[in-house]
Order: structure tokens, then C-alpha cells, then sequence
């Protein structure tokens, strides 16, 4: 019931969000054995633990060590791979903890659509988490996993790590849901190499249509944040809280927003929020 | 003739969880001794049943006494508004007084005669021993003469619970019979048996969620230890290799759908809440749902360990 002790102070987390679209075929080749290795090792560099927790393909079956799951994962093919999660809490009955999970949804249909993504999502608590550890695993990834947006929000203990919300909270349980928005975001990922992004962030990784984006190119010329290269590919654009409100005023206005809270109409009008759809759900 | 017609019997009986108004054998509510002179506007009521002999003199003594004692409140009262004695005989009621069912008696005193129509159920030959009592608060009224009314509550009664009573039993007999078909009704919607675990309470929670959304009028289906597509239908994508198979599915007639999570001792939470929300975002379910992860069975656990 750590949840509910309001005496103790909320921890803060750091979450941090990749996406790449992806087609049947690169699906299919995506390493994901080797984004889990890279991926366990950052979290051990940030929280100088291993997970002690690790679950596959939505099962309930779970591991306890590195060596017992690596073991698992050595039976399985890349393409068996559709969800990892592993986390790290020495708390037993905590919903927020140190985790990371890796997710390739159009390995886990026979029948997939013509789009879709791969995500990764890290929760950190804030502090252990410097930005060059965070761009050193970045360049690392991008050997082998090139992806297309990331971002990175800062969450207090009781928000979804998915969802960006606040969950409710109850004496025995927590209720978190998955609305409208969510789904927008996930059926219309593919927009992001159209220059179409989630929402502004604090830390914003960016790709070569997003930079070509009327809006985003106008905040970049009147220095609305710094940004600086990853790679060939991906730019970082960092906002400071004064420069986000004024990023966020502008980009309401403008259907670039996928998950925009206040103009949802603005993003679903367009013929390209039909088209991304299309490509990206199954009947 | 008519002394013993007007009884009423109207108390909220509490049986269990229940509770309901025994307004079947007696409607008559019109008896206020307080306004003296009142008068009756009904005296229904039914008697088609049969009656036990031990609970039946049980219930008429206890009737008795608190008649006894209530015509006498009720002469002070009509003394007091009236300003002039009740013209009542001196009333002895006495349980041996007591008649049978649809037997004549002669009022002691006036000489009227009438027959008693009350009676009270007992199905079966239940012994003394099945017999259960509850201090109710059973109040009843009672008109004698053209006159006198009184309103008396009888602080014990004696209720056969292992079989019918009336007035409990033809409430007790709906109320049965509706709340058997609903729970019929509501266990037909579940589909799937709860998982088992090495966690305890585990199991009970399961049913206990499922039997609670299975009761809810605007839920269609509840899905025990089964996958989405058990639980959605069509509505769910097809073809989809894994997924998560939440303790417990609710699907509402909306379309809206909640799943629940009874965390296990070697659950963590966060994960059990992770899986389910990027499973439901990642398929775009038609209906947008919402994951309820359930942590109570760890803690029954933690004090009770399995």
C-alpha cells in the first residue's frame, strides 16, 4: 500500500518514449534480443540494478534473474518476441518502479496491418538519469535500432508510464484507463515520419520531416529551444518549461499534434489522419 | 361480529441481508389510537395456508400480551379525548383463549362472536428446534368493538427461517424466487472458471469481481481467466498470437469494456497494469476500455499465508 502512504514524499520519474514505424519486413528483422541487452545494461548503468523481474508476450509467467530470462529469450526467435517488460522495485507492493518493457506489435498478429511500430519505453526515477547516459544508450541504439520519434516526460509517482494520466488510486488497487487519445496516438504513430508528432515535450527527438514541419521550423528560427544532432537522422530539441508553454500555445493550433488535448478535431480532420489509419489498424 | 377482522401486522422484517414490508397478510393502516375515533378503511388480508401449532402459539401470545396491553393504552387515550370511560367489558386474552384459524370465538365479555382469520405459514413439519427468533419490533394493531384501536409493538417474535412465513414467507417466497433467477441470470453471463493460484484469496476475489459486474444490468458478458477475444468478440482483432488473459473481463452494453488484474504474491503490479494497457492500445480495441489491477489477494496473503 506504499501508494497510499501520503506522508511519503512522490517519486519522481523520467519516461523515456522511442517509436519506429515499421513494415512487415522490418518487423520482422528488428533485433530485439539486442535492444533488451542494451536496454538491461542502461537500466543497470542509471539504477545500478539488474531488473529482478522480467515477463514476456503478455504471460503470466515471470523471471526473477538476467540469466534465467536470458536462457528464456535463447529459445525464442526475434519474431516470437512481441512484448518484454522488466522491471526493478525492492518493493513488493509498489505500482511505480524503475522498468523498461520493448514492444513490436505486428509480430504478435497472422494477420497484421500494413503499418505499425515498435516502442520502447525506460522509466527512470529522476536523478538517476543524466542526459549523457541517456544520449551515449541513444547512439548506442541507433547501431541497430534507427528510430524514427522519442520523447522524454517527466512523470510524478501515481501518472501511467503509458498513458501520461493520472491513474486512480484506491485502497486495494489502482484503475488506469485507455481512452480516445491513446488510441489516436497508437493508430496514427506512422504520422510521425510525416512530420506529425505526439506532443511537445521537454525533450523532443526528432526526425528530418519534423524539422521540414512549417510550425516546428518557425519555433526553431524564433529559438524556441536548443537542438543539437544525434545522429545523421535524429535531432535533439530541448525546451526549457518557459519555452514549452510557448511551443505548446502554437502547436495547439496546428493538426501536427496528434494527441492534442484541446483541438483533437484539428489532427482527426485531415485526410492524412484517414490515411494513417488505414494503414495502421486491421478489421 | 367484527372484533377480530381489523389486525394489522406492519413491520419491516429484517431476515439476512433483506429487508422488506410484510404488507401481504394485513393492508388495514388506517388504526391510529391516537386519533381515537379513527376509522378502519380496509381489513385485508389472506389465509389459505396452514398453520403450525407451535409457532402458532407463539405468535398469538405474543400478539395477546401486546394486545392486552395496548387496549389499555388505547382506553386511556380514548378516556383522554373523549372525557368519558370506553365502554369496553374487561378484556381477558389470554393465548388458551386463542382459537384456531376460521374458528368461532366468542370475545370474552361482549359475547360477540366472530372467527379468527389470521393465521401465519409453516411449510413442513419443522421442530421447535428449526424454530429462530428475532427480537423485531413487530408492531400491530388490533380494533375492538367499533371503537377501540390499538398499536402495540410485540418485541419478540418467533419466525421459522428454515421454512415459509407469512407474512415473511409469500416476501420471502418472491424475493427468492427473483433474487434465484437473478443470480441464474447473472452467473449465465460468466463465462470462464476463476484461476487458481498459490495466492489466497486469490480465487474468491475472482468470483467476487465477476459476480458484481455479472449482477450490473448494463454488463452483457464477464469473462473469468480468459483472453480478449473471449471477452470482446468480434470486436477484438483476430488472429492475434499472444496476449493477456485478465482474472476477470467485464464487456458493458455500451461497448465500453473493464478488465481486472487480482494481483498474485509473485505479480508485480506494475507489470499486470502495463500489459493490459499497451495490449488494449497497441489493438485499438472498437470500445475504449479501462484496467483495474486488484492487490488485495497479496495482503490477505501477507496475513494469511497460504
Amino acid at each position: 500500500m506504499r501508494h497510499l502512504k501520503f506522508w511519503k514524499k512522490k517519486k519522481q520519474f523520467d519516461i523515456i518514449k522511442l517509436y519506429k514505424v515499421v513494415d512487415i519486413n522490418q518487423a520482422k528483422t528488428f533485433q530485439c534480443k539486442e535492444v533488451f541487452r542494451a536496454c538491461t545494461e542502461f537500466f543497470k548503468d542509471c539504477t545500478d540494478e539488474y531488473p529482478n523481474h522480467y515477463s514476456l508476450n503478455y504471460s503470466n509467467k515471470s523471471w526473477k534473474t538476467l540469466q534465467g530470462f536470458e536462457k528464456k529469450l535463447r529459445k525464442h526467435d526475434n519474431i516470437d518476441l512481441v512484448w518484454l517488460y522488466a522491471s526493478y522495485s525492492p518493493e513488493w507492493d509498489s505500482f511505480y518502479e524503475n522498468h523498461f518493457s520493448i514492444g513490436n506489435a505486428m509480430m504478435n498478429s497472422r494477420e497484421p496491418p500494413y503499418t505499425s511500430y515498435i516502442d520502447i519505453i525506460i522509466t527512470i526515477e529522476k536523478g538517476k538519469l543524466s542526459s549523457n547516459k541517456l544520449y551515449q544508450f541513444l547512439e548506442s541504439l541507433t547501431g541497430g535500432f534507427k528510430f524514427d520519434y522519442g520523447y522524454v516526460v517527466s512523470l510524478r509517482e501515481g501518472f501511467s508510464a503509458n498513458n501520461e494520466r493520472k491513474d486512480k488510486v484506491g485502497l486495494f488497487g489502482l484503475e488506469s484507463t485507455v481512452e480516445e487519445i491513446d488510441l489516436r496516438w497508437s493508430n496514427n504513430v506512422c504520422g510521425v515520419k510525416e512530420g506529425y508528432i505526439r506532443n511537445i515535450y521537454n525533450l523532443n527527438f526528432l526526425n528530418a520531416s519534423h524539422l521540414e514541419q512549417a510550425i516546428i521550423k518557425e519555433l526553431m528560427i524564433d529559438d524556441v529551444g536548443t537542438t543539437s544532432k544525434l545522429d545523421g537522422n535524429i535531432t535533439i530539441w530541448e525546451l526549457t518549461d518557459e519555452e514549452l508553454k510557448r511551443a505548446k500555445s502554437k502547436l495547439d493550433a496546428s493538426p501536427y499534434v496528434i494527441a492534442n488535448n484541446k483541438n483533437p478535431n484539428l489532427f482527426l480532420s485531415t485526410e492524412d489522419a484517414k490515411r494513417f489509419k488505414q494503414a495502421m489498424t486491421i478489421d | 361480529m367484527a372484533v377480530w377482522d381489523r389486525w394489522m401486522i406492519s413491520s419491516p422484517w429484517r431476515i439476512g441481508a433483506f429487508r422488506f414490508h410484510s404488507s401481504t397478510l394485513w393492508a388495514d393502516t388506517a388504526l391510529r389510537p391516537s386519533r381515537g375515533r379513527g376509522t378502519s378503511t380496509s381489513a385485508l388480508y389472506s389465509t389459505d395456508f396452514d398453520i403450525g401449532s407451535l409457532a402458532k402459539d407463539v405468535f398469538f401470545s405474543g400478539l395477546t400480551s401486546g394486545a392486552v396491553a395496548g387496549i389499555e393504552s388505547a382506553s386511556n387515550g380514548w378516556n383522554f379525548w373523549h372525557n368519558k370511560p370506553l365502554l369496553l367489558p374487561s378484556i381477558e386474552i389470554t393465548a388458551e383463549g386463542i382459537p384456531a384459524i376460521g374458528q368461532e370465538f366468542a370475545l370474552p365479555g361482549t359475547g360477540e362472536v366472530t372467527q379468527v382469520p389470521v393465521g401465519i405459514l409453516k411449510k413442513g413439519g419443522s421442530a421447535w428446534a428449526d424454530v429462530s427468533k428475532f427480537q423485531n419490533e413487530v408492531s400491530y394493531s388490533m380494533m375492538v368493538g367499533q371503537h377501540a384501536f390499538v398499536n402495540h409493538p410485540v418485541t419478540q417474535m418467533v419466525v421459522d427461517l428454515t421454512t415459509t412465513v407469512i407474512p415473511i414467507g409469500g416476501a420471502l417466497k418472491i424475493v427468492g424466487r427473483a433474487t434465484g433467477k437473478t443470480f441464474l441470470k447473472a452467473s449465465s453471463k460468466i463465462l470462464g472458471t476463476a484461476q487458481m493460484t498459490g495466492t489466497r484469496g486469490h480465487a474468491f476475489l475472482s468470483k467476487a469481481v465477476a459476480h458484481r459486474y455479472a449482477l450490473d444490468p448494463r454488463v452483457s458478458r464477464v469473462t473469468m481467466d480468459l483472453g480478449y477475444r473471449k471477452l470482446l468478440g468480434s470486436a477484438a482483432p483476430k488472429a492475434l498470437r499472444y496476449g493477456p488473459r485478465p482474472d476477470v473481463g467485464v464487456l458493458f452494453k455500451s461497448g465500453k469494456f473493464k478488465v481486472f488484474e487480482i494481483a498474485s504474491k509473485s505479480d508485480k503490479l506494475a507489470n499486470l497494469a502495463s500489459k493490459n494497457e499497451k495490449f488494449i492500445r497497441d489493438w485499438g480495441f472498437r470500445g475504449v476500455g479501462s484496467q483495474k489491477v486488484i492487490s488485495g489477494a497479496r495482503y490477505i496473503n501477507k496475513l494469511w499465508p497460504k
